[in-house]
């Protein structure tokens, strides 16, 4: 669960979130709509904690685990999808690096978002789609098995077929998991969300 | 263990750029340090011809001169040894002794017919000069090879009416140890093969046996002017332990009338340019040093603001800031270590071949000069490292921009 309690953001003199009153509940799942640059992406920003509040306070369910997907790949594109993956995976204080844990996690994250894991492990990232790597980031994510999940325009630059193939990923591979979507999709494409809309500073009903 | 196995990775990501920098870098180390060592040989080579040299320290008091007629020259007499004394104490206490050579004017036979000028001079200056412990009875000789033994035969001299009388002889023996010596004291040793050396007592000896009286009483008949057959104090040399101090002792015995010779006069302007030389070869070498240091320190710079996106994605995966730092930090180290370790091995060898007489004290100076230059770009650069990772994560994500 995740409480907004007369959340604030000024940046510049300029107020993104003007005393927002929100919550949302845990296994929720809420698409943010609205026009660019009226704060959406400060929203999922504030929730993860990169950045802070001007005002007010977010509360965020003790030891709840976040994970968060930038608009734009977030990945070692020299590296391979392998190094990717195993980079993700240290990152864990207790990360067991004994090969087939290891292995086995990577091999199963990456089955949710592909069909032939084999083949996609050695390639770098700088040959793989933008959709691709965007599964890429999401396997990397279900390594963690996040209790929210931020996601920041994720079906951005896809055609029709694959949003929805997208978006039905995400459910399946998130299924007890708080969704936080941002997006300027219609709502036709993000069945069973909650849909929402970021209004003069206010988060209200879409 | 795992941060290691990171910076491998990220390590790949290493511009040419960065590894140009660093080639330079190691040319200017290569440079700086072959130039350390050879100042280090000049300096020891300096030292030992130099400073270490026994005649740069020492002061020849040849006569005296009275100081209101300059003209007129004095021969030096045994006041003159107390008088000198006496100056040093007063003035250079514990920096400066002087020691007498003293002399028999006449030559004495020895009984395979050769004839000997005989020269004493005291223990001090037998030590602190380095020349062989004499004991009673040896010599130092120029002549010859080996020790050999000889027997002086001695003329009893009686001083009658102005001149010299001797009916008789004394056999004294003596053992004569073969020394050739550049130092300015024993110049009449090397360039007369006829002079000996021996120690005060041995030259008592002799004289008391000569003259048949106490040395005391020669000493005394000696300073009131009596004729004793020999002009006893030859020369007084001074020696001066710092040479800083030496053209201050000599001032002080020239005011005081005294002739004198000594040597670091001619090596003063030698000095002058030596020290020039440093000076210029130091601050050229500290130049090529900044030079190099704010071109490798920059190129890292540049590099690890290239990195910042990555740093910012590290931290996005739930690295923490400490762990990002580490984990460029053992990129960042890497190369310095096998710089240090290139390096090292090159001042290892080169020492061995330019430094070998003192290696043990001039190798492990080279390396801690080489530590010091490569540790101070590296304190540097993890400097820069310290404050980008310090940064919070959407600045660095998003502050990268600027770099792509």
């Amino acid at each position: 669960m995740i409480i907004l309690d007369k959340a604030t953001k000024t940046i510049g003199g300029r107020t993104i979130l003007d005393r927002v009153d929100f919550t949302f509940e845990a296994h929720g799942r809420y698409v943010i709509y609205g026009p660019s640059g009226i704060g959406k992406t400060t929203l999922l920003n504030l929730i993860a904690g990169y950045d802070t509040l001007s005002g007010g306070c977010i509360v965020v369910q003790e030891g709840a685990q976040i994970q968060y997907l930038f608009q734009e790949s977030l990945l070692f594109s020299n590296l391979s999808v392998e190094e990717n993956m195993r980079i993700k995976w240290l990152s864990r204080k207790q990360a067991e690096d004994d090969g087939n844990t290891f292995q086995n996690r990577i091999r199963a994250a990456l089955a949710t978002f592909f069909s032939h894991v084999d083949g996609i492990l050695s390639q770098k990232i700088y040959t793989l789609s933008g959709g691709e790597r965007r599964r890429v980031e999401l396997a990397q994510v279900v390594l963690s098995t996040p209790d929210i999940l931020l996601l920041d325009e994720p079906t951005a630059n896809l055609d029709p077929e694959n949003k929805i193939h997208m978006i039905r990923m995400i459910g399946e591979a998130f299924p007890k998991t708080t969704h936080i979507i941002v997006s300027h999709d219609d709502h036709s494409f993000f069945e069973g969300y909650r849909h929402l809309k970021l209004r003069e500073g206010t988060l209200v009903d879409a | 263990m795992h941060d290691r196995f990171i910076s491998k990775l990220i390590a790949k990501k290493t511009g040419s750029y960065l590894r140009l920098s660093l080639v330079l870098f190691l040319l200017s180390l290569l440079l700086l340090v072959s130039s350390f060592i050879f100042m280090m040989y000049q300096y020891r080579q300096v030292q030992k011809d130099f400073v270490d040299n026994s005649n740069t320290h020492l002061i020849e008091i040849t006569s005296s001169y009275d100081v209101a007629d300059p003209t007129r020259y004095i021969p030096l007499s045994y006041s003159d040894v107390t008088n000198v004394k006496a100056l040093l104490t007063e003035h250079f206490p514990d920096r400066a002794q002087s020691f007498v050579v003293y002399t028999i004017n006449f030559g004495i036979k020895a009984e395979n017919d050769a004839v000997y000028f005989i020269r004493g001079t005291d223990a001090f200056s037998l030590k602190k000069l380095g020349l062989p412990d004499l004991i009673d009875n040896q010599a130092l000789s120029a002549a010859g090879t080996e020790a050999k033994r000889i027997v002086l035969n001695i003329p009893v001299v009686q001083i009658e009416d102005g001149g010299y009388r001797s009916s008789e002889t004394a056999a004294y023996p003596l053992t004569l140890i073969p020394y050739t010596s550049n130092l300015l004291m024993l110049e009449d040793l090397k360039k007369h093969k006829d002079t000996l050396y021996v120690n005060e007592t041995t030259f008592q000896k002799i004289f008391e046996i000569a003259l048949q009286m106490p040395w005391d009483e020669v000493v005394e008949r000696y300073d009131r002017g009596e004729d004793v057959a020999s002009q006893l104090v030859n020369k007084i040399f001074v020696y001066v332990d710092q040479l800083s101090d030496v053209k201050r002792v000599a001032s002080l015995l020239e005011d005081h009338g005294y002739d004198l010779r000594y040597t670091l006069g001619a090596f003063d302007d030698l000095s002058r340019s030596i020290n020039a030389q440093y000076w210029f070869m130091g601050v050229l070498l500290l130049l090529i040093y900044i030079i190099t240091t704010i071109n490798v320190v920059m190129s890292f710079r540049g590099y690890l603001r290239s990195m910042q996106k990555d740093m910012g994605i590290l931290l996005h995966y739930g690295y923490t800031h400490q762990r990002v730092y580490r984990i460029y930090r053992h990129v960042i180290v890497h190369p310095f270590v096998v710089l240090f370790l290139i390096l090292g091995l090159y001042t290892f060898v080169v020492s061995i071949l330019f430094l070998s007489d003192t290696f043990f004290i001039d190798a492990p100076l080279a390396i801690v000069f080489l530590f010091l230059l490569i540790g101070i770009v590296m304190f540097m650069v993890l400097r820069i490292l310290r404050r980008i990772t310090e940064q919070d994560i959407l600045y660095l994500l998003k502050a990268s921009k600027e770099m792509e």
